[in-house]
């Protein structure tokens, strides 16, 4: 039943609009920086070589598919989040809601396997999305740019990846982009078992991100304890992977950060759900 | 009386040296004008502070009289200074002046220092310190100070193509000025505990291979047109 | 045999005790009546019974088996309507169906779904979403929905709730073909005791969250008196055998020729054929809504 359930709640998320709202504004996201990066891309190219060009000069593709979609990774992987809670955010709570609810919490299925299908389908979701940003960010990108070595820049300075070692990074960083989302999936249905509505699950996730993300950014003390457990100070780890050497120990521990969270959101989340007296 | 005796072999004794710093450039730009064009593979290794590249491979072309292009598949890290305005601005022998320095022996050869001063206020260039070998009229050593790129220092090799003054490694030592993050660009928000320290007068290397040299075989113009 | 027994069923939501004591049975083939003024805990006794509620205390039992420990296995057997229905606004009537069909717990072709909304009177109307369906056909959707998997028991929370005459109409007849055409067990809580009156067999009343009185509807009525409305030509003549034969019965003027009087059932007979021996000239003998004057009576107390 579990199995036929997770395929209701794809085919609830398949005819809400709102489902590809997301999916649509990622599009048009993507599709701007991509017309900016064609109008002016190579300024901002000189504006990430500006330290340098003093006495260096840099030679060869440097505005190529794979710059562009780190650009778009970078640029995008704040905003995916609330595009993600935008159906999420809406699954538990949405049902509330309607009142379906009611009809769905008398069948014979169990609650825990209402919440388990609905995470399912979340997960389906989320990594649909995570795939079309990777489609529209490398390959469209590529196809219109051409492709080459990838240029980075971090706080160290500047870094340059040889193209033969892209493909592994960016499937990896992908992966933990998915692992990001996923984690923010989780959050906003957990806020949607509390809730009678979407608006509330979705606003509190965002506000979530931003406030763990303020204070990951903050240089006080008094929060360098807790910073290792925010789940946002591992949502960037994907940019981990474009890094020489190769940070295994910091991929690593972000991704059991971000699956540990998945778990407890979820388990609280099942929680709620079975302990919930529905009586709307 | 004598003062002006001392004056006038002062005068005849730099002239000497003058002709003979001119000479030895001379003999270096003739050589270099034997080549009408050539093409090479280059390897680029560059050991910089703040940039971390590998090992880039590519192609660079160059035609008479300044016409010079690198091409690359994957992005190599060049010397702005120092690989294709060098023989050009040498080449100009009325846009400068020179002077016969001391002698040095830079791996195992024996060379003469010229130093070279442009006669133009706003040449990026403001002094050159070229040190040619008489016997072969090789530069194995050039010391560059530019205006905006501070001091560069080229140490050159050379193997099958000493006839035509094409080395066949060129090591260049260049000025970092500091490193200045664009906050903007990169949303790095882990705070890295291990940044690096910048020190100053901190130089990066970059060394130029060149294998396969082509010469005189002719380029068409197209190849140096603009991408 | 009992199919459903509640057994001192508590809920308290924090301090509030919305259920205290509430027990009752409902034996196959029944049509059961679950009466109680608003805020006596209907709602939520019925909602415990379909697990949408976890009971404070007490124990509720399907078929014999306990409902916290066989949930799904109940459930698969149980069809409901809470209220009005509520459906996937954005999806067919079809759908809907198919969505409930697929977590019903048994495996109902594509084939029944359609008969089923052919038997609610929804032919045609597969292919419409559900938003521009009127509450009627909502209704009638519910209904479909409750019968998909041809459950044992059917539970009906207020189905005609919202409905015109017709849809009333409608649904009681419906109910009786359950009981009469499919031999289906009906828990039925509603608010139109005259339907209650006409289709239960038996009932429970409950107020402030206690049962009451259950029994045979017609048992617990034939023990109440009984109010008629008695339209005579000649009131003289009725007054006169009131006071030779029934003097113990008082009567009082509704409208003109037209009289209530509170009486034993056991007396109606005897009192009509005194009447109409008695030259009265009865034109009309109207029993009023007895179930409604007993469930005030039981609910007031």
């Amino acid at each position: 039943m579990l199995r036929k359930n997770t395929y209701n709640e794809l085919l609830k998320i398949a005819t809400k609009i709102r489902s590809y709202i997301g999916i649509g504004a990622l599009t048009l996201l993507i599709l701007i920086v991509l017309f900016a990066m064609k109008a002016d891309g190579k300024s901002y190219v000189g504006f990430v070589t500006a330290s340098f060009e003093q006495t260096l000069s840099f030679n060869g593709k440097i505005l190529n598919g794979n710059l562009i979609a780190f650009i778009i990774l970078q640029m995008l992987i704040v905003h995916v989040p609330l595009l993600i809670a935008l159906v999420t955010g809406d699954l538990i709570s949405g049902e509330e809601a309607t009142g379906t609810v009611r009809m769905l919490a008398t069948k014979p299925i169990s609650r825990t396997g209402i919440v388990l299908s609905k995470w399912f389908a979340a997960t389906i979701y989320t990594l649909i999305m995570t795939l079309w940003l990777g489609f529209l960010s490398l390959f469209v990108a590529k196809w219109m740019f051409g492709t080459g070595d990838l240029i980075v820049l971090n706080s160290e300075g500047l870094l340059v990846l040889p193209e033969s070692e892209l493909a592994w990074r960016f499937g990896l960083s992908l992966m933990i982009a998915f692992l990001a989302l996923w984690t923010v999936a989780t959050l906003s249905m957990a806020f949607s078992a509390f809730a009678k509505n979407s608006v509330g699950p979705i606003v509190s996730t965002m506000s979530v991100i931003i406030l763990f993300t303020i204070i990951g950014t903050l240089d006080v003390s008094v929060f360098d304890s807790i910073k290792p457990f925010m789940f946002t100070t591992h949502m960037a780890a994907w940019r981990s992977v474009f890094e020489d050497p190769f940070p295994t120990s910091t991929i690593v521990e972000s991704v059991v950060v971000l699956m540990l969270h998945i778990l407890v959101l979820l388990g609280i989340t099942l929680y709620r759900f079975n302990k919930k007296d529905i009586t709307s | 009386m004598k003062p002006w005796i001392f004056l006038g072999f002062l005068v005849i004794v730099a002239n000497f040296y003058s002709q003979t710093a001119d000479a030895l450039l001379k003999s270096v730009v003739n050589k270099i004008n034997l080549v009408n064009d050539y093409k090479a593979e280059l390897q680029v290794k560059a050991s910089i502070p703040f940039i971390k590249v590998p090992i880039a491979n590519a192609t660079i072309y160059f035609k008479k009289k300044d016409k010079f292009k690198v091409e690359s598949k994957g992005i190599a890290i060049l010397p702005k200074q120092g690989l294709s305005d060098l023989t050009g601005f040498l080449g100009k022998t009325s846009a400068y002046s020179s002077v016969l320095g001391e002698e040095k022996t830079i791996n195992d050869h024996k060379t003469q220092l010229v130093s070279v001063l442009p006669s133009d206020e706003n040449s990026e260039i403001i002094l050159a310190k070229v040190y040619i070998s008489a016997s072969d009229a090789l530069i194995y050593r050039t010391v560059l100070t530019t205006k905006n790129s501070g001091t560069v220092s080229i140490d050159y090799e050379y193997n099958h193509n000493k006839q035509y003054g094409l080395p066949s490694k060129m090591t260049f030592k260049v000025d970092i000025k500091k490193f200045k993050m664009p906050k903007s660009v990169a949303s790095d928000i882990r705070n890295n505990d291990q940044k690096k320290k910048y020190k100053e007068n901190e130089k990066g290397t970059i060394i130029l291979t060149f294998t396969s040299y082509t010469v005189n075989q002719g380029i068409s113009d197209d190849i140096f047109k603009a991408d | 045999m009992a199919l459903i027994q509640v057994l001192s069923l508590q809920k308290h939501f924090g301090a509030f005790q919305a259920v205290k004591d509430v027990s009752f049975h409902v034996n196959q083939g029944d049509v059961f009546g679950f009466l109680g003024p608003n805020g006596a805990g209907k709602s939520t006794t019925i909602r415990c019974l379909l697990s949408l509620i976890t009971p404070s205390g007490g124990d509720i039992r399907f078929f014999g088996k306990s409902l916290r420990e066989n949930r799904s296995e109940v459930l698969s057997r149980v069809g409901c309507i809470i209220e009005k229905p509520d459906f996937y606004k954005y999806l067919s009537a079809q759908r809907n169906l198919e969505i409930f069909a697929r977590i019903s717990g048994q495996q109902i072709p594509s084939k029944k779904i359609q008969e089923m909304l052919d038997f609610v009177g929804l032919t045609g109307r597969e292919k419409d979403k559900v938003a521009g369906f009127s509450h009627g056909m909502k209704q009638r959707l519910g209904i479909a929905q409750t019968l998909l998997h041809n459950p044992d028991i059917v539970i009906l929370d207020e189905p005609t709730t919202g409905l015109d005459p017709q849809g009333i109409i409608e649904v009681r007849n419906l109910i009786l073909r359950l009981r009469d055409e499919q031999n289906k067990t009906v828990l039925l809580s509603s608010h139109q005791l005259s339907e209650i009156e006409i289709i239960a067999n038996r009932m429970v009343i409950i107020n402030q969250g206690r049962t009451v009185v259950e029994g045979e509807v017609q048992g617990l009525l034939a023990k109440q008196s009984l109010n008629l409305e008695i339209t005579v030509e000649d009131p003289l003549k009725m007054e006169a055998v009131f006071s030779e034969k029934f003097p113990e019965l008082t009567f009082r003027l509704l409208y003109p020729n037209t009289y209530h009087v509170e009486l034993h059932t056991d007396q109606r007979k005897e009192l009509i054929q005194h009447l109409v021996e008695g030259g009265s000239g009865v034109k009309a003998v109207i029993p009023k809504r007895s179930l409604e004057d007993f469930f005030i009576k039981m609910t007031e107390k």
